[in-house]
């Protein structure tokens, strides 16, 4: 039983950073088309900037620093690049984000090594809370409520702020929002800027948790894109239920018979498509671009 | 006083443009004017070149050769959001409401996005009161007749110098027809400059002060309503199916 509940908290705290970059994800495939290979570099960056700051400077000091960073590095990144391929096939898409994540990953390995890193738990937060039968350590009781915070600051940016209702219109429809006078490339540079920082944010949050190294962001952005396609392309609640759907399967499988964990997500996937394939919350037709 | 003296200003003029859909040549030199406060109707069978020729105005399509001018200021080669924050709405054929935000989230958008306010939501509400009503409806969840009073009241929301209007009455009722040329009427009757792309014949030489004729993508005919009602030629020519 003590096994049982540790496994589903895990899978609580997975889920949730699977979570927190499938929502940057969904909102930029569901606003701007873009499928994104190089979200996954975000919460590498976030991680290691956070790694480096809390060094110097502390911990809570890199939490701050990371989502500044990764949200500069993005509207850097799209300004420069990815603005460019919005109109383009998802095949370019694909070739120049995966690109550039290798470009992120191999820039991470000559700066920082190939090696594994750690920042360890801050002293403040160490410990454990008595959950019934088990003892499971505070940090990721933390992390969990502070990404669950994120995902609803998120979700407020959305549907109460002008830019949020322009981001969610132009999900459904870009060019009708254009034709309106909306600013479309503001409010999706914004939003993948957002998407940016919360994925790093909860990069650096989770280094205490998750090791890092340079390829951490393939790592995450794999299942990640799972979560998208099993919640549904283009919705928050999609990405917010298959992230949670993914982890806790990742970790119970992982108590039942772990060699399957890494298969399981897959299969979970593939029925899925099999049986609903706009995904779970995602709707049949999300789009009408022409 | 001149006829010249007489005639309103030329608010919105497109100059012998060119569109192509890739290799398609689709419109070929359409050349029209509308005057400040005049209605002027599109007129011509389907498919050939009437929604083109809105879209090459709102930058939707960009012209390969000619010119979009309104108020003398250039707008080939500007994307869709300035078109439209110079003054220039269109209500598209399909109505294209966010079917994901409520009508009231519809109305703030455009409100949102507007680049001067126009109707007051008060005013917007006077004129379509079934949309206060279902203000937390969403998109979806309207009728055909609905949708079509929003896709109007949202254009107008904005500080609309030109109103391109593409087949208004298509896919609606009878009576809720009427209400949309009631509606339109008062567009009229409140001086907004309109392009009426219409099939409904009777219904668009009914408000409209001049007419153009488009067919296979060239410009057959300019002329007053009347001389399209009394030209039997003219009409089973260009505009009966």
């Amino acid at each position: 039983m003590e096994a049982l509940i540790d496994a589903l908290l895990n899978g609580l705290v997975q889920g949730l950073i699977y979570v927190a970059i499938a929502v940057g994800l969904t909102i930029v495939f569901g606003t701007l088309r873009l499928v994104n290979f190089a979200h996954g570099a975000f919460y590498a960056v976030g991680a290691y900037t956070g790694l480096v700051v809390a060094e110097h400077y502390g911990f809570v000091t890199g939490l701050i620093a990371a989502p500044i960073a990764v949200a500069l590095f993005a509207i850097v990144l799209d300004r420069v690049v990815l603005r460019y391929f919005y109109d383009k096939t998802p095949t370019a898409q694909i070739l120049v984000t995966f690109g550039i994540a290798l470009v992120v990953e191999e820039t991470l390995r000559l700066i920082f090594g190939g090696t594994t890193q750690q920042y360890p738990t801050p002293a403040f937060l160490q410990g454990a809370v008595q959950l019934g039968p088990i003892a499971y350590p505070a940090y990721r009781l933390l992390f969990a409520v502070g990404v669950l915070i994120l995902i609803g600051l998120v979700w407020l940016f959305l549907i109460r702020t002008d830019y949020g209702l322009i981001v969610r219109a132009g999900t459904r429809d870009r060019i009708m929002v254009q034709l309106l006078g909306g600013n479309i490339r503001q409010a999706s540079t914004i939003v993948f800027a957002l998407g940016a920082a919360v994925a790093g944010l909860v990069g650096a949050a989770a280094s205490p948790i998750y090791s890092i190294d340079p390829g951490t962001g393939f790592e995450f952005l794999v299942p990640s894109f799972v979560v998208v396609v099993v919640g549904g392309l283009g919705s928050f609640w999609g990405a917010v239920l298959g992230g949670l759907l993914i982890g806790e399967l990742y970790s119970i499988t992982t108590l039942v018979y772990a060699p399957a964990a890494n298969v399981i997500i897959y299969v979970c996937m593939a029925l899925v498509l099999l049986f609903r394939p706009q995904g779970l919350l995602g709707e049949s037709e999300v789009i009408r671009q022409s | 006083m001149t006829a010249a003296a007489l005639a309103p200003a030329t608010r919105l003029r497109v100059e012998a443009i060119n569109t192509y859909y890739g290799d398609s040549h689709i419109l070929r030199d359409v050349s029209l004017e509308i005057g400040a406060g005049e209605t002027v109707a599109l007129l011509g069978r389907n498919g050939v070149g009437k929604t083109t020729t809105l879209k090459s105005i709102v930058g939707w399509l960009r012209p390969r050769t000619g010119s979009v001018t309104l108020d003398g200021r250039e707008l080939v080669g500007c994307d869709m959001m300035t078109i439209a924050r110079a003054g220039v709405a269109l209500v598209p054929e399909e109505r294209r409401i966010f079917t994901n935000l409520t009508v009231a989230e519809n109305l703030k958008l455009a409100q949102v996005t507007a680049r001067a306010p126009g109707w007051t939501l008060d005013h917007v509400y006077e004129k379509f009161p079934r949309l206060r009503e279902r203000l937390g409806n969403k998109g979806d969840e309207i009728s055909g007749g609905e949708k079509q009073m929003l896709s109007i009241a949202r254009a107008l929301l904005q500080d609309v110098k030109v109103l391109l209007l593409d087949e208004p009455t298509e896919g609606l009722a009878p009576l809720i027809v009427r209400e949309v040329e009631s509606v339109i009427r008062e567009i009229k009757a409140a001086g907004i400059t309109t392009l009426l792309v219409e099939q409904n014949l009777y219904s668009a030489l009914a408000v409209a002060d001049r007419c153009y004729i488009i067919d296979q993508g060239e410009i057959k005919f300019e002329g007053t309503p009347e001389q399209v009602r009394s030209d039997e030629e003219l009409r089973r020519r260009y505009l009966h199916v």
